[in-house]
């Protein structure tokens, strides 16, 4: 394999890795009915419109987690975009996943 | 407009005319330079009104496409075969950017073989019960789809880029096919679910799992044929 497919494919399991790190913790505290299926922008304007209704969070506790996937599909996908287009404007790319994630974690954690 | 586009190809489905009511428009975009996600949005915009359908966007640096083609990456396979040049009435592009013929492809068996392990992974975590079906479901799909085309490239006349290119293949190696067509819908379904947003099918959750372990076992199978071909 050479430098480019390993770059390529390499990119591709991050992102597949990511993903499901970040739908396992939403579909473990939301369950099957509400089901996120996916981090683009689609699928999770989708989700939100049924999660925010009935989830049984208050208004405020759903909208934190559904901005904070969002976030995190935004920096996804400009992580993913490195390798093929620049875009020089694009705060977004230089923070860290890793942070909305724990974030994220901390608020999927069903209340005691 | 200002842009910085250098080129909007039409690929995909639509490209080669079989558009249904699950497709949505593939469309190429190529930059000539470093772009601003605003003027990315704004070009997008532009295309897709001009087009008058919900597109998906692939987009890439003139300079990322022309290692792909010297590379013989199968996706510039892909445009080489079926792009066509998208005109986009207000989008001025002053030089514009030329598909020409890709080196040869040479990665069938690797592409096909990373396909592979991405539905081992997807069969291992079905089997754990995981809580993120849908998604899982449409990476099957995903990956099944692409063993299929990696193959088809050296099994078939020319490859196949449609989604039935695994059903092509296995006809074409006398292997019986990777799954079910109405569980290959369904998981062409979750995979619309996951990219577009569009609503889940359901599944029972035992007979897929069969299914699953059946498509990767297809695939390792469709993947030692392939190879015994090109080796003798």
């Amino acid at each position: 394999m050479n430098a480019l497919q390993r770059s390529r494919f390499g990119s591709f399991f991050n992102r597949v890795q990511t993903e499901r790190a970040v739908l396992d913790l939403v579909n473990r505290r939301f369950g099957p009915q509400l089901q996120l299926p996916g981090l683009t922008e689609a699928a999770i304007t989708r989700w939100s419109g049924q999660m925010v209704a009935s989830a049984g969070l208050t208004h405020t506790e759903a909208r934190c987690i559904v901005d904070l996937v969002h976030r995190i599909s935004v920096r996804a996908d400009a992580h993913a975009d490195q390798s093929r287009v620049v875009f020089d404007d694009d705060p977004s790319r230089s923070l860290p996943i890793d942070d909305l994630v724990a974030e994220l974690h901390s608020r999927c954690q069903p209340s005691m | 407009m200002v842009t910085l586009l250098a080129g909007a190809f039409l690929f995909g489905s639509a490209a080669r005319g079989d558009v249904d009511d699950a497709s949505d428009m593939d469309v190429l975009l190529v930059y000539g330079g470093p772009c601003s996600a605003s003027m990315r949005s704004a070009t997008q915009a532009g295309v897709a009104t001009a087009v008058g359908r919900p597109c998906s966007f692939a987009e890439y640096s003139r300079a990322r496409l022309l290692g792909l083609f010297a590379a013989g990456h199968l996706f510039a396979w892909h445009l080489h075969y079926e792009a066509r040049a998208l005109q986009v009435p207000g989008l001025d592009i002053p030089e514009p950017f030329v598909l020409g013929v890709p080196s040869p492809y040479t990665t069938a068996a690797i592409d096909a073989e990373n396909f592979l392990e991405l539905m081992g992974s997807v069969v291992a975590r079905c089997g754990a019960n995981c809580v993120s079906q849908v998604y899982e479901c449409g990476l099957a799909y995903l990956a099944l789809r692409n063993v299929g085309i990696s193959l088809s490239a050296v099994v078939l006349q020319r490859p196949s880029f449609t989604r039935w290119a695994p059903f092509e293949v296995a006809e074409e190696l006398g292997l019986s096919p990777p799954c079910k067509k109405t569980t290959y819908d369904q998981l062409a379904a979750a995979r619309h679910a996951s990219q577009r947003g569009v609503e889940p099918p359901s599944f029972d959750p035992t007979s897929l799992f069969d299914e699953l372990q059946h498509a990767q076992s297809w695939a390792a199978s469709a993947i030692g044929l392939a190879h015994e071909r090109t080796t003798t």
